[in-house]
């Protein structure tokens, strides 16, 4: 019987897949802002230096309306913090190497002052972003960097934890440091894919990643869920993919394919500010219901 | 349909992916969209009365009623036999109910004979023409001559499992655990 992160105890989840396009950010911002809207306090964080979330809830800020929200800017008090997740890698990673790479040794007051300065609070009720602005942020860390600052990273969402009910973070589709830092400071991985081979071909290359951080970290990654977005019933053998997949050891869930969830995003609204009683907004509440929160 | 997904080398390369990463029947579970659960489970609702049962046996079947001597009465036959069974398929739950009733040579003498189940059971639209069904309460109780020889409850810890459904005409077909039952709807 398949197990809700609330009665497994896990907290953090990350939203991955390497395959692009396959709804990690849309699925990363119904997760998010669905458990707010639940009254569950929420901290996004954009994984993906592309920066959609971000710039979802910037766009949403700005647009008529979305001021009702009141969110705050990264950092609240100036230019240098505005670059959220990039900013605070770079200090775990200095912190690092300051330490001599024996790790970051970051105590609990002092990830709480790094998350406080690069945090947008309240995008929506109970809901707080570290964003991602930076497109250039691989380049402008490096790998090495990356590598250096995961052990802290790993401890700002440990402290995070205390902090709120869930951390959903967004990935970007690639299998990199930086991809993988996410990962390892993970409890549990939510994996959107789609009814296409080369989506299913990911799948297999995206569990041995799981496995692989799973074992370098020493963290039993778990593997909540898959998601198979924007699923349609006349794809192409739709019913040999659900039966194949029915018997898969990891529980599964359907997320219809619906013009709502472009849509809401055009006008900066979630799925559940634009049209909250879709088939897309009930799929998402089912996840939300089932593999968040549903007790034993 | 079968034959030709099962040379097809993308389902053959998705078989091989799953194979790798472990499969385990049934453990994970299937969550249909609502897009396409939704309209199934409108059409599941109402009230529908089996008018016909059959046993699977290995390349062979049989009538319900007429095996169930065999099956259930240790060979003993049952005279006057009449079966009546039903599902109310509600919103989230579905009540069954089955009684076989007739009479029965105890040796010494016969017995008017009555074998009921009763169930309320959580229902899911799954894939592939699935329902997941749970047992939220279910007792089954004989009786002879009007009073009760046995009862039992289904224990709370009874599992989850799958019916296959398909709709033939205005039929209903429910198959499970070698057993095809037909149903009309009634209401």
């Amino acid at each position: 019987v398949q197990k809700s992160l609330k009665s497994l105890g896990l907290k953090s989840v990350v939203i991955a897949n390497q395959k692009g396009g396959v709804g990690k950010t849309t699925t990363a911002l119904a997760l998010g802002t669905g458990l707010a809207r639940l009254g569950e306090r929420v901290l996004l964080v954009d994984g993906d230096p592309q920066g959609n979330l971000s710039l979802f809830f910037s766009a949403a800020s700005a647009a008529p309306g979305g001021a009702a929200h009141e969110a705050s800017a990264p950092g609240q008090g100036g230019e240098a913090h505005g670059h959220g997740l990039c900013e605070v890698l770079k200090i775990l990673a200095e912190g690092n190497s300051a330490r001599g790479g024996s790790g970051y040794g970051v105590g609990e007051a002092a990830a709480k002052l790094v998350l406080a300065d690069y945090l947008s609070t309240s995008v929506r009720p109970g809901l707080d972003l570290l964003p991602c602005l930076r497109h250039g942020l691989r380049a402008e860390l490096g790998d090495e960097a990356i590598r250096a600052a995961s052990p802290g990273f790993s401890a700002l969402i440990d402290t995070a934890r205390a902090e709120y009910d869930w951390i959903i973070v967004d990935s970007s589709p690639s299998d990199g440091a930086l991809e993988r830092l996410l990962l390892s400071a993970c409890e549990a991985v939510l994996i959107p894919l789609e009814f296409q081979l080369f989506s299913i071909a990911g799948l297999e290359a995206m569990i041995r990643d799981v496995e692989n951080c799973s074992r370098e970290s020493g963290r039993d990654i778990h593997i909540q869920s898959l998601v198979f977005t924007k699923a349609e019933n006349k794809v192409g053998r739709v019913e040999t993919y659900r039966r194949l997949f029915s018997s898969f050891r990891v529980p599964i869930f359907e997320v219809c394919k619906s013009e709502y969830l472009p849509r809401s995003v055009e006008r900066s609204r979630t799925i559940w500010e634009g049209a909250p009683s879709s088939f897309a907004a009930r799929d998402y509440e089912r996840i939300i219901e089932k593999a968040f929160l549903e007790r034993p | 349909m079968k034959a030709k997904d099962s040379r097809d080398p993308k389902i053959e390369m998705t078989e091989a992916i799953l194979n790798a990463l472990g499969r385990e029947d049934g453990a994970g579970g299937y969550e249909v969209s609502e897009a396409y659960a939704a309209p199934e489970r409108r059409r599941l609702q109402g009230v529908w009365t089996v008018v016909e049962h059959r046993v699977l046996g290995a390349g062979c079947e049989e009538d319900y009623l007429e095996s169930f001597g065999t099956r259930s009465l240790k060979g003993r036959s049952l005279r006057d036999a009449s079966y009546d069974s039903s599902y109310s398929f509600s919103p989230g739950i579905c009540v069954k109910h089955q009684a076989v009733e007739g009479r029965i040579d105890l040796g010494e003498g016969e017995a008017a004979y009555a074998w009921r189940i009763g169930a309320a059971l959580a229902w899911e639209v799954g894939p592939c023409g699935t329902l997941r069904v749970r047992p939220a309460l279910a007792y089954m109780a004989t009786f002879l001559d009007g009073a009760p020889t046995a009862m039992r409850e289904l224990p709370p810890e009874a599992g989850a499992f799958v019916i296959h459904y398909r709709f033939e005409g205005e039929d209903l077909v429910l198959e499970e655990e070698g057993e095809r039952k037909r149903l009309r709807r009634t209401r």
